[in-house]
Formats: C-alpha cells, sequence, structure tokens
C-alpha cells in the first residue's frame, strides 16, 4: 500500500515538474484563549513564470490572464467581514480590512498605471462577483512608507509609484464570493481541504476572509530565476459558543471531516498549535504525525503537525479539553491599537487612534490614514499626544484630497516610546453630497476604511506571519530574524453625514408650483385689471348670476 | 369726467404696457428660452446615405480563368459558366479565357499525378493571389472534375460542363452560403459559424476526471501551439488568434451511461445518449472560466475518460452508436469536445498510464475549428472529387471563400445595425447623439460605401478589412454607453412637472391676450368685473 | 369464439391508441427556432424587511439552473445582502418556506451585479447592451438572435412603475424602449417577462416589440401578497405568486412536456388572491403548444462529428525566436519595512 503511494507520489511528483507547476495546500489551527479558535487554510501553487500564461496545468487559467493582460507584478486581494480583535487574539497570518481590499504593483513597463488599475479591478470584480468596480480614482491610494513588495524586485526600481491600494469597507462577503473563490483551485471542492469549506458552516463565525495573494518569489539562490506564486488563503475565528461546546473537531467546525488529501497536491499538511496544552491541558485526537517545536524571536511554539494522504480517507483532528474550571488569562500583544471617531453634531469631528506599546523597546510604526473625499481631514488638527509637533515623527507623507478626485492621505512613521499609549487625532469636516451621490440608503451611513498600521516588531510574541522568503507555512519554524515586519489593520469606523430629506425635490416642486399659482394670478390681475364700481341695478350677463347665485348660498 | 378721461386712458395704457410685457418675457422670451434649453443634443446624422443602402450594390467580383486545350471547348465552357452564373445576385465573375500553351498542354497530358500537374500550372500562372481561380482543362482525369487543395480545379472535357458549374457553385464559391450570409432569417451555417470579428481566443481544455487512478501524458501547450498553431496561421489574414490551453482536474459529470456488451478489447462499452451531452458543456463552462477574456473564445476540451468507464460511444438518438473513428461533438457557437478513451492494456498496468493519439484528436478539433470559423461543408457531387485534407492547412480556395463570406457578413451587418440606429433614434426622441456617435457613426458610412466599392473592383483582401472596419465602427455607434443619456426621462414626466408651473401662469396671460389685441386695435374695451 | 373477440378488440383499440398518441406528441409542440437561453433575473428591493424579495429572485435561480442554464448565461442582480447579513439567524441560507425545505441560496450562487450595482441606470445599459467599458464579460448580455430570455423581475411596484432600492424607479415607457432597442439590434427571438410586484401588469402595458410573452402576479389596482411569516426570521420570506410557482417548477425537469400555458396558469386566484396577468398578443406562437423547457431549460444544439481530419504531415509552428538574449537580473526581497527613514534621525 504505502510503496504504490510512493509510486503514485513519484508520479505526481514527475509529472509536475515536467510541467512545472506545483501546488501545496496546508491548515493552521490555533486556539485563541479563552473562547475562540483560529483556523488558517493556505493553497500555494508555484508556476515558472518564464513561460507565459496562456497554457496553465494546475494555477488557474482565468487569474494567469489577468495577471499578464495587466501586467501585475504583484496582487493582494482580500474580501473580509468581521474585525480581528489584536488585543485578545494576537496577530494573524495575514491580516485583513473589513470589507473589500486590493492592492497591486504593476510592472515597469506599464505606460498608465490608473487606467489599468481602473481595469484590473472591473475585471477582478467580474471574477469574484464583488462590486470591485466601484474602486476608481477617487478612492485609490498610494501608500508610500506602509507596504512593500513581498517579492523580489529588480535593482533600482521605484516601486512606490507602481503600487496602487483601494479599500470598500462596505462590501459583504458571502457564498457568492467564495464559489467563484473555489473554482480557482485544482481539485475545485470535491477533494483536498477545499472540501472542508462549506458556507453555511464558514459563514456562522466572527470572522472570515478569503483572499488572493499572487506575488513572485526566488527559485535559485542568486534570485535571478523567479517563480510565481498563487497563495489562495481563509482565514477563519470560531467562537465556542457557536459551536456550543469548548470541544472542537473538524465536523463541528467544517460540518464534516476531512475527506483525504488532494491528489494533485505534493503536500497537505495541517498544523495545530498546542503550546497552552501546558497551561490548559488538553487531547489532540487523532496522535499527530510528530510534534515540532519552534524557538521563533524569544517565543517558544510547540504545532503538532499532521501529513495528509490523498488515500480518500476520511480524517476528523479533534481536541477534547481536560478540565473546563480553569480560564487563561490573555497576555496582550507587543502592539495592539484601537480607532474610533470623536465628535457630534453634522459639522465637525475627529479620528482617534490609540496605539498601546507593550513591550519594554520602542517600536517603530507607520499609520496609513486613508479618508475619503467626503471627510477632509484638516492637518493643522494633527496631535500626537496632544502636541502638534512631537517628537515621535520621524516622517510624514500627507497628501490633501480633492473633492470627488481623490481622498485624503496621511502617513506618519512614529517611534512609539516603550510601554506607553500613543494617541493621534486629527479632526475632519463634514461634506455636503450632490444629489445623485448618495447610496439608496443614505441614513445607514458611510463607512470610514481602515488605517493601515505598518509595523516592525522587535519580537515574535503572538506572531503567527510567514517570513519573507518562505513559501508554505513549515518556514515559520526556528525563523528567528531581527526584526518582524507586520502590516495591521485597524477597525473601521462608521459616520453619520448630513443627508437631506430624500422626498425634497417631490416637495418643492409641490411646493414652487403651488407658491407660483397662488401668487401669479393676483399679481397679473392687480398689474392688468382695473377695479370698477358697479352701481347695484345694472344688467348681469348669464355666468354672473350663475356665480351669484354660489356667492348668495355662501352667505 | 374729462380729467378722469386721461387719467383713465393713462392707466388703461399702464395696464395694458403691463400685461404686454408679461406676454412678451413669458410668451416671446421664456418660450423660446425653454424650448432651448430642454432640446436634446443631437448630432446630424447621415439619415439619406443610410436609407439608401438597400440601392448600394454589394456584389463580390472574383476572377476566374478558363484554360482549355482549343478554342471551341473554351468558349464553351466559359459560356456555360456565365449562364450559369448569371442569375446570381451576390457574386460577379470576369471570366477570361486562355488556351493552353503547348509546353503546359503536352506537360499536363504527360504527368501521372494530379498534384505534379498542379506544380506545372503554378509554375505558368500565380497561384498565390487571393480571390482568383483556374479551371483548367487534363484529359487524362479519372473523374469529370478534379479540385485540391490550390486554386485549380482540372476538368477532362466539355462534357463534364455540368459538374464543373456544379463543383464551383458548392465547393469553390459556396453561392448559397454566400447568399445566406446576407439574408435576415440566419441559415445553419451562420447559427453554426462565430460571429464576425477581428480576434478570438482558442482554449484547449483537458478534462481529466481521475487524476490519481489514471495518469494522463499529454502536452497540451505543443498541441495547441503545433497543430492549431499552423491552422490559424494560414488565417492570419482574416482573425488574430490567441491560443491557450489548461487542464481541468475532477470534473465529476456523470453521463449516466448504460454498459452494453459488445466485441472490442474491452469487450463492453458505455453508451452515452446524445441528449445528455449538452449538460457536459455546461459543467465545463463553469470551470472553464472563459468569461474572463475580452474577446469571443472557441473552446475545446478533451475529455480522457477514467478506466472504470472506458470506452465512451456516444449513441444517437435512435440508439445506434455513432460511427466514426472519434467520439467527438460539436455545439455551434461554443466549440467542440472529444471523447477519448485509454485502452484496456494501458488500464491493466500497475500504474495506469495513457498517451492519447495526438494526431487523430487534434484531427477532430482542426475539422470542427473549421465549421465554428465558417468553411462550410462542401457536399458530394456525382462526377467530381475533391482530394481529402491531408494536414491542417485550409485549402486556398476555403480562405477565399471565407474571405468573401466574411466580407458580405459585416457588410450587411453593419447596414442593417446603421438602419435599425437611425430608426431607433427616430422612433425615441430623447436619446442624447453626442458628436463622438456621429463620428462613428459618419465613419461606418464612409466604410460601407468605400467596401462595397472596392468589394466589386474584386479586391478581396481590402474589402475584408474595409467591411471589417465598417462592422466595428457601426457596431460601437450602436452600442456607445452615452447613448442612454435622458433615456429615462419620460414625456409624462415632464409634462407632470411642466403643467402644474406653466398652467397657471400661461392661463391670464393668454386671456389677457385677447384685450391687448383688441386695446392695439384701437378701441379701448372697458371690462367691468362685478363684486 | 365470441369470447375471443373481446380481448381482441380490446388489444386493438389499445394498440390504436397507443399508435396514435404516438404519433401525437411530436406534433403538439410548436417548433422554436431559438439556439441558447439566458435569464435575467433582477430583485430591486433594499433592506431586510424585503427577504422575500431576495427568495423570490433565488428559486427562480435555482429553478433555471437546475433546469440547465448555465451561470454563464444566467445575470443575477440582487440588491441587498440577506444570506450573510448579520440578522440572519442562519447564515449563508435562504428559505423560500418557514419549515426551512429548500435553500434557495444553495452553495454555488454567482451574483453578478449586487448591492449598489442594482439601479435603473445598470438594468437597462444591460438589457440594450449599452455598458460602460471595462465592463467583464459576465455582467453582460451577450445575447443573439437565436436566444430566448426570461426576464424576471421582483420587487416593490406601482402602476406603472418598479421601484428600485427605493430611491429611484424604472417606468414602463423605459423598459417598454429598452426592449425594443433589444429587438432592433437583433438581440433576442423570443422573450418572456415575469414580474412578481404590486400591480404588475401596468409594467407590460406599454411593450410593443413583437416575440414577447409577459405575466404579472397583479393586474393594476391590485397587490400582490405575500405568503406567510418565518417566526424565527421575523419577515415574510416569499411571496404567493413566486411561492406557487417554485412549487410549480419544481416538479420539472428538463424532459418535461409541461407547455406553457400551464405555467401561466400556476396560480389561481384563489392561492394568489391576485389575479394573474397574461399579455400574449406580442407572441406568435400558442402558449399551449410551447414547452417550458423553451424559456426555463436551456436547448444547445450538438452536433456530432463524423468527419475529422486525418493528418497525415504532422505540423510543427516556428517559434517566434527571441533574439534579445536577456539578461538575468538579479532581484532583492525589499525590506518590509521602510528602515532608511528611522536610521536617518
Amino acid at each position: 500500500m504505502t510503496c504504490l503511494l510512493l509510486k503514485f507520489m513519484v508520479i505526481i511528483t514527475t509529472v509536475s515538474n515536467v510541467l512545472g507547476d506545483d501546488f501545496k495546500e496546508e491548515i493552521f489551527i490555533k486556539p485563541l484563549p479563552p473562547t475562540h479558535l483560529y483556523s488558517y487554510f493556505q493553497f500555494v501553487t508555484l508556476v515558472n513564470s518564464e513561460k507565459s500564461f496562456a497554457h496553465s496545468h494546475l494555477s488557474p487559467r482565468s487569474l494567469g490572464e489577468i495577471i499578464s493582460r495587466f501586467q501585475v507584478d504583484e496582487l493582494h486581494l482580500t474580501l473580509t467581514e468581521g474585525q480581528w480583535r489584536h488585543k485578545q487574539w494576537g496577530y494573524p497570518v495575514i491580516d485583513a480590512a473589513p470589507g473589500a481590499e486590493l492592492y497591486a504593483w504593476f510592472s515597469q513597463e506599464v505606460t498608465d498605471i490608473d487606467d489599468q488599475w481602473r481595469k484590473l479591478s472591473a475585471t477582478l470584480s467580474g471574477l469574484f462577483c464583488a462590486s470591485l468596480n466601484f474602486i476608481d480614482n477617487f478612492n485609490t491610494v498610494t501608500p508610500q512608507m506602509a507596504l512593500w513588495p513581498t517579492g523580489p524586485v529588480k535593482g533600482n526600481t521605484n516601486v512606490t509609484s507602481l503600487l496602487r491600494y483601494a479599500s470598500l469597507p462596505r462590501e459583504i462577503v458571502c457564498t457568492e464570493n467564495l464559489t467563484p473563490w473555489k473554482k480557482l483551485l485544482p481539485c475545485e471542492s470535491s477533494r483536498g481541504f477545499s472540501a472542508l469549506l462549506n458556507s453555511r458552516m464558514i459563514h456562522n463565525t466572527n470572522y472570515h476572509s478569503i483572499g488572493v495573494h499572487v506575488r513572485n518569489v526566488c527559485a535559485s539562490k542568486d534570485c535571478t530565476e523567479t517563480l510565481l506564486e498563487i497563495k489562495q488563503t481563509v482565514a477563519l475565528v470560531y467562537d465556542y459558543k457557536i459551536i456550543n461546546s469548548y470541544d472542537w473537531s473538524f465536523r463541528k467546525l467544517f460540518g464534516q471531516g476531512l475527506p483525504g488529501a488532494c491528489p494533485l497536491s505534493s503536500a497537505s499538511t495541517i498544523y495545530v498549535d498546542i503550546t497552552s496544552n501546558d497551561t490548559q491541558p488538553f487531547k489532540l485526537t487523532p496522535p499527530p504525525d510528530r510534534i515540532v517545536l519552534s524557538q521563533r524571536g524569544g517565543s517558544d511554539t510547540k504545532l503538532a503537525v499532521y501529513d495528509i494522504k490523498a488515500d480518500g480517507q476520511m480524517v476528523n483532528i479533534g481536541v477534547k479539553q481536560d478540565t473546563k474550571e480553569k480560564l487563561q488569562l490573555t497576555v496582550p500583544p507587543p502592539l495592539h491599537f484601537n480607532r474610533y471617531v470623536l465628535g457630534y453634531g453634522k459639522e465637525f469631528g475627529g479620528i482617534v487612534t490609540d496605539l498601546v506599546n507593550n513591550y519594554w523597546t520602542a517600536i517603530d510604526v507607520v499609520l496609513l490614514e486613508n479618508a475619503p473625499w467626503w471627510l477632509p481631514i484638516q492637518l493643522s488638527s494633527l496631535r500626537i499626544n496632544g502636541e502638534a509637533e512631537s517628537k515621535l515623527v520621524k516622517s510624514m507623507f500627507y497628501s490633501p484630497g480633492r473633492s470627488r478626485q481623490k481622498p485624503y492621505h496621511l502617513e506618519l512613521l512614529i517611534k512609539l516610546p516603550p510601554r506607553s499609549t500613543t494617541t493621534i487625532t486629527i479632526d475632519f469636516e463634514f461634506v455636503f453630497l450632490k444629489w445623485q451621490e448618495y447610496p439608496p440608503d443614505a441614513n445607514h451611513g458611510f463607512y470610514i476604511g481602515s488605517a493601515l498600521i505598518s509595523a516592525n516588531l522587535p519580537t515574535a510574541k503572538n506572531y503567527t506571519s510567514i517570513p519573507i522568503n518562505g513559501i508554505t507555512y513549515d518556514s515559520v519554524i526556528n525563523a528567528s530574524k531581527p526584526w518582524y515586519p507586520a502590516v495591521f489593520r485597524t477597525n473601521g469606523a462608521m459616520v453619520s453625514l448630513p443627508t437631506p430629506d430624500f422626498s425634497m425635490p417631490y416637495n418643492v416642486i409641490c411646493l414652487a408650483c403651488t407658491v407660483v399659482a397662488l401668487a401669479f394670478g393676483p399679481l397679473h390681475n392687480i398689474c392688468t385689471k382695473e377695479l370698477v364700481l358697479k352701481p347695484v341695478g345694472t344688467p348681469v350677463s348669464l355666468t354672473q348670476k350663475l356665480l351669484n347665485l354660489f356667492k348668495r348660498k355662501k352667505d | 369726467m374729462s380729467k378722469q378721461e386721461p387719467k383713465s386712458e393713462i392707466e388703461e395704457s399702464n395696464r395694458m404696457w403691463a400685461s404686454a410685457s408679461f406676454v412678451g418675457v413669458l410668451i416671446i422670451i421664456g418660450l423660446p428660452l425653454w424650448w432651448k434649453t430642454t432640446e436634446v443634443y443631437r448630432v446630424a446624422l447621415p439619415y439619406d446615405k443610410i436609407s439608401s443602402f438597400s440601392e448600394l450594390p454589394s456584389i463580390i467580383t472574383s476572377e476566374l480563368t478558363v484554360l482549355a486545350n482549343d478554342e471551341q471547348s473554351a468558349s464553351e465552357i466559359v459560356g456555360a459558366i456565365q449562364k450559369a452564373f448569371e442569375g446570381e445576385d451576390i457574386l460577379k465573375l470576369k471570366i477570361k479565357k486562355t488556351i493552353i500553351s503547348d509546353d503546359l498542354h503536352r506537360t499536363l497530358e504527360s504527368v501521372a499525378d494530379e498534384q505534379d500537374a498542379i506544380e506545372e500550372v503554378g509554375a505558368a500562372f500565380d497561384l498565390t493571389q487571393h480571390n482568383q481561380f483556374y479551371v483548367v482543362q487534363r484529359r487524362p482525369l479519372f473523374q469529370d472534375v478534379w479540385l485540391g487543395g490550390e486554386r485549380v480545379m482540372f476538368f477532362r472535357d466539355t462534357k463534364a460542363a455540368p459538374t464543373l458549374i456544379q463543383a464551383l457553385k458548392h465547393w469553390v464559391y459556396q453561392t448559397k452560403v454566400l447568399s445566406g450570409a446576407r439574408s435576415s432569417v440566419a441559415d445553419s451555417a451562420r447559427r453554426t459559424r462565430f460571429p464576425p470579428g477581428a480576434a478570438y481566443h482558442v482554449v484547449l481544455s483537458v478534462v481529466h476526471p481521475k487524476p490519481d487512478k489514471l495518469s494522463v501524458d499529454f502536452d497540451a501547450e505543443e498541441a495547441v501551439e503545433d497543430y492549431i498553431g499552423s491552422f490559424v496561421d494560414e488565417l492570419s489574414v482574416l482573425h488574430n488568434f490567441t491560443l491557450k490551453s489548461q487542464w481541468l482536474y475532477l470534473l465529476d459529470f456523470d453521463f449516466q451511461a448504460k454498459e452494453i456488451k459488445d466485441k472490442s478489447e474491452w469487450g463492453r462499452h458505455f453508451a452515452v445518449r446524445q441528449e445528455r451531452l449538452h449538460l457536459l458543456l455546461t459543467s465545463l463552462e463553469e470551470r472553464a472560466a472563459t468569461h474572463v477574456s475580452e474577446l469571443p473564445t472557441l473552446n475545446l476540451a478533451l475529455y480522457a475518460a477514467p478506466c472504470h468507464a472506458a470506452p465512451l460511444i456516444i449513441h444517437d438518438q435512435r440508439g445506434q452508436p455513432v460511427q466514426s473513428p472519434v467520439q467527438a461533438f460539436m455545439s455551434p457557437k461554443w466549440g467542440g469536445v472529444v471523447l477519448a478513451s485509454p485502452g484496456q492494456a494501458e488500464c491493466q498496468a500497475p500504474q495506469p498510464r495513457w498517451r492519447p493519439n495526438v494526431r487523430v484528436v487534434m484531427g477532430t478539433f482542426i475539422s470542427q475549428l473549421r465549421k465554428l470559423l465558417g468553411i462550410a461543408d462542401t457536399p458530394s457531387i456525382p462526377g467530381g472529387f475533391l482530394e481529402p485534407l491531408r494536414s491542417v492547412t485550409p485549402r486556398r480556395w476555403e480562405v477565399d471563400s471565407l474571405l468573401r463570406l466574411r466580407t458580405v457578413e459585416q457588410l450587411t451587418s453593419a447596414e442593417r445595425t446603421l438602419q435599425s440606429l437611425a430608426q431607433l433614434l427616430g422612433e425615441i426622441s430623447n436619446i442624447v447623439i453626442n458628436d463622438e456617435v456621429g463620428a462613428s457613426i459618419n465613419s461606418a458610412v464612409d466604410s460601407i460605401q468605400e467596401a462595397s466599392e472596392v468589394m466589386s473592383q474584386g479586391h478581396l483582401v481590402e474589402a475584408y478589412r474595409v467591411s471589417l472596419k465598417a462592422h466595428t465602427a457601426a457596431e460601437t455607434a450602436f452600442m456607445e454607453p452615452s447613448l442612454l443619456a435622458l433615456l429615462y426621462f419620460p414625456d409624462d414626466q415632464k409634462y407632470a412637472i411642466y403643467i402644474p408651473l406653466f398652467l397657471p401662469i400661461m392661463f391670464p396671460v393668454i386671456l389677457s391676450l385677447k384685450n391687448l389685441f383688441l386695446w392695439f386695435r384701437g378701441k379701448t374695451v372697458q371690462k367691468e368685473k362685478t363684486e | 369464439m365470441r369470447i375471443l373477440i373481446i380481448p381482441l378488440l380490446f388489444f386493438t383499440t389499445a394498440f390504436l391508441l397507443n399508435f396514435n398518441s404516438a404519433i401525437e406528441i411530436p406534433e403538439n409542440f410548436q417548433k422554436s427556432n431559438h439556439t441558447n437561453n439566458w435569464a435575467v433575473l433582477v430583485d430591486t428591493s433594499r433592506f431586510w424587511f424585503n427577504y422575500r424579495h431576495v427568495a423570490n429572485v433565488l428559486s427562480i435561480y435555482r429553478s433555471v439552473k437546475r433546469l440547465g442554464i448555465p451561470d454563464s448565461q444566467i445575470i443575477l442582480m440582487i440588491s441587498d445582502d440577506m444570506a450573510c447579513n448579520p440578522r440572519n439567524p442562519r447564515p449563508a441560507t435562504i428559505f423560500n418556506n418557514a419549515h426551512e425545505q429548500i435553500n434557495v441560496y444553495g452553495d454555488d450562487v454567482e451574483v453578478d451585479y449586487r448591492g449598489y450595482e442594482v439601479s435603473v441606470e445598470n438594468f437597462v445599459r444591460l438589457l440594450t447592451g449599452r455598458v460602460p467599458p471595462n465592463t467583464p464579460r459576465s455582467k453582460q448580455l451577450l445575447t443573439d438572435e437565436g436566444s430566448n430570455i426570461l426576464i424576471y423581475l421582483t420587487g416593490h411596484g406601482g402602476d406603472g412603475f418598479l421601484k428600485f432600492q427605493d430611491s429611484e424607479e424604472v417606468t414602463s415607457q423605459e423598459l417598454a424602449d429598452a426592449l425594443e432597442q433589444m429587438w432592433q439590434k437583433r438581440r433576442y427571438n423570443e422573450i418572456f417577462f415575469i414580474i412578481d410586484t404590486c400591480q404588475a401588469s401596468s409594467m407590460y402595458e406599454k411593450f410593443y416589440s413583437p416575440n414577447i410573452l409577459a405575466t404579472a402576479s397583479s393586474l393594476v389596482g391590485e397587490d400582490s401578497l405575500s405568503h406567510h411569516v418565518d417566526s424565527a426570521i421575523g419577515v415574510y420570506i416569499i411571496d404567493r405568486y413566486t411561492y406557487y410557482v417554485l412549487e410549480f417548477l419544481e416538479n420539472v425537469h428538463p424532459n418535461s412536456q409541461r407547455t406553457m400555458s400551464e405555467f401561466l396558469a400556476v396560480c389561481p386566484k384563489s392561492a394568489c388572491l391576485s389575479t394573474v396577468g397574461v399579455r400574449r398578443d406580442l407572441f406568435k406562437r400558442d402558449p399551449s403548444k410551447v414547452p417550458i423547457t423553451d424559456f426555463f431549460g436551456s436547448v444547445r444544439p450538438v452536433v456530432i462529428t463524423t468527419d475529422p481530419i486525418d493528418i497525415v504531415d504532422i505540423p510543427k509552428r516556428k517559434k517566434t525566436v527571441q533574439n534579445k538574449t536577456k539578461v538575468p537580473e538579479k532581484r532583492n526581497y525589499l525590506p518590509q519595512f521602510p528602515m532608511h527613514l528611522v536610521q536617518t534621525t
């Protein structure tokens, strides 16, 4: 049996190597004490980028066609519902802003990047059934310091000018986005880890996010050749209350067990974080294939690893808590933040971002505030901890917006002092929109997208992201580095713009017509007619007789 | 009394001038101003030229050279052809007749093989020009008429004239298909082929439902590039093609095939009913993701049947297995599918591995592609022999015929589009026609007239290009997004706003017109208003 | 002998009847000459209390997909999200029935226009084909002269208009003009127009293009009513007319022989409480002879290939030689944080 499998794996690998594509699928599960569970799915396809994308094997041809038609070097698209609570849950593998978030680096040969960006978002909207076609110049920014390409670039490219970023916080995510996302996988949803993604179960979570990330990776040591990496991710945060028990298993989370791995994948692995087993013991069934201890930047993580075969056997990994009485206190991560809107009334307001540094050294962060054009933020009202000119700000970039053309873009490079809270406040004023610009449910409120916080963390505590030169999840094992860069998204906010009464045109027409009718008649009469007294007894016409009849009746 | 008289006269004249000024402002200034500001911007369109399209001659001229051994047979053949083709309103043949030179005559009589004969003719005449055709007499022929891949047809003698004319009508010039391109109701050839365009995408999908049970060794990229690439290179004068390929794994489609025992190597076959086949296309479309391309896509799919369901044989509506070397079917305006099954030997091996026969599979796809691109079928004519195709290159006269067909189709569609656009713009009066639309329409009209001229002169390739330009300009004009402005402000809504506003104003003003009129005539009118 | 005559007579009459009916069935239907089927399904209402309109349109979507029309030929427009709405106690599901019988949202839904994209302008642009540039093909109605289109509209309507998202309306005149533009461009063969709103029949009164069969859930002056409340969700979850239509269509399979006239009579006044209106004067064929699959199913003509080319000389395409030998350039991973800006200060 095993030698048959071995021979089968050899065939698959030879076929894949001959045709150049490699597909791997992974799941990472981490309990977020006390009441949540984080599961992260990752499907990675490596394609030889020297060949054209016209002929594809395991990679999705539609995505390859989009990448080559619009000459995109790197693309990140996420569709998320829910907020990631950094203070309680630590850091996710890939963070995403609520709603839809799209950013891409284009190739140097593109002449009109804005035009390509519009075309790219329109085509992606058709592919993923999302309203990405609302992305246009008036909600796109070019981050100067916050985002950097994760793929290798050639020597002296000015990557910042090739970047475009847009976020649509109002976008919803549902099965209609998951369906085309699943179709991009080589095994679709019948086999492999994607069979676990049942929409009824994964949308019943506190946080769910699906993403597509395309970038280049180095193929050789000197990085003269690159491969294209297409990564599709799903991040879910379950609440034990929703699944009604503290013991979780695949059946409880996804509605079914795992029906074996995808036959086309060269590696299908499941990682379960069992670090908390020391403090809150639990039993993991079936027993893992191996346990790996990873020391990364001062924090130890114990991972249970399962290698899943494509033999069609149902796998149901589950956990049974040994004791339910102990409640674990969560230690907040080194950096967490909060963002909220200040003010009352419909004239002015303010956005406040609190950055808390729990660590004993200073942490450098870049804060990107992206305010839409209808919420002009005043740079003169920027206060860091109450001061207008603060020594904490090392670098600043501000690009004022233009009505209906550009959003307001503020980037601050701040050195957060150790063990402190830094409060950044900026004021805005409300703008009257034109009649047609109000959405149909204008009284619902308008969403302000989340701010980006790009941090250079000195410690890997609660840090689960994959290092930049790694492709699969096992590259986090013992991946200690001097710095751990991460990009976080804060929560979004909602403001209520001054909205008119939409029945006004109808009222105005009626009122105006009535006033005109009532006023014009007498005015015209006064100007053009003369009052003449008539003695009683003079002959009256027939019409006058009729009118008098009515008048007498009134008296 | 006399003091009051001038006073009342002055007052009356004041009143009348006031009334007149109301009238002046509202009726003389206001009404034209309102009319001007609410009129819909409409660029002047060449309606007369558009309506005269039906008088435009759309005839393609084609050159035909008849080479015969002597003057008498030449004139007889020429006369017969002229008589047969004089009823055609879409094709005009310019027939030249020549006597075959003695050298050529000797070589034609002596050479055994038709291919060598064609080479000889090619040495004497230029066979590479589009829109030309040669009919050459050659005595040692088995049949009345022989036709190969070049622009030459051989005939035996004058008694072969009827067969010759049949061959010219149904094989070379395809007059029925050509007139079908112009008809308002689509004929079967038009329903099958893709609509005209400058470029297409061709996608080959290899469908492999069970990759763990069987490994399929097929280099899709090489097959597509070599076979289909060489085919579409020959059609580069017509369209641009982008070739793509992909693998669709784990596509589970239930054929509901019945197992039938027979005498093949497997001992059985699985019968797939024809009615079930179109559902395979639905499930292919879900995975093939062809909607990402911006151009029309021809889909070719190779379905690799798994070992436990092999071999798949299509049964037609009567329940009989289809007699064909390859199990394949095609859907008009969509593409084609080939159902390939591994052999029993490959499946019995410990690790089943199968290499489909690329030549056979691609040959089927090429034949399906030909039909989808408009190369029509050739019916069999008694007495005529059409050399069967041995390579992927289409026959030269097929390319000419396709050029003619597409030119006529594009020109007709451009004319019809402009005529319906003109009618539409006349019917619905509140569509804005801005400058770009006007420019597109004018450019389309000019191109149509130019194309029809060039067509009748016989420059086929140029006529094709100009008619493509006309077709594209007409489509752009019709589908211009700006033609929608103000469409949804219909007349009844306009009146609902104007009437309550203007009626109370106009009512006293118009009534006062009568008094004004009488006063200006010189009569003083005293209107009494009793209280 | 006489005893044998009776069963003999019986058998011969049975045989003859069978024989006759076997010939009759194919002639019962008037042949249609359409070559493909499309569906445009629009739900125009926003807000949670209009859950039933989304359930309506998804019921039709589900039936049409089940009967064979592929997603690439269905344009689905849904104005608001009910399935993943935070107020939905059963996420990612929309039921047509309080007993949760059918999840009409399903696992395989693809919505083409959603949320704010469902507007009068986009709807009219979709029908007439005048979409803005860069519109992906999945959001365009790529029909041709052989397409039979099913158009289904649901929402809140009135005499002569249909409300879109509670903020704008499409009038019956606009709709009639849009369909006329489709006819002029030969973008349809036949249209079956269903509308399920209040005073729905006013929307088809102004049609003037040929080959349209229209039906509405209520006449002018009548309201279309909803079917029942789901107390777990707290809103009405489906409309009467579409509830009975879905019940009818659930029993239709792709080879069904049911006719359009049966569909037009699916909801009698006793069930719907409003009179179903039908407009058939623009439709050339007799609805009692038109099979229901002409509009709800999908026809895709299939031609069996019997003449493959026997390729003797195997071709080899000349590869375009890349004459510029690319000098391999070294690439580097960039630092993910602008350290250069930190160090300078």
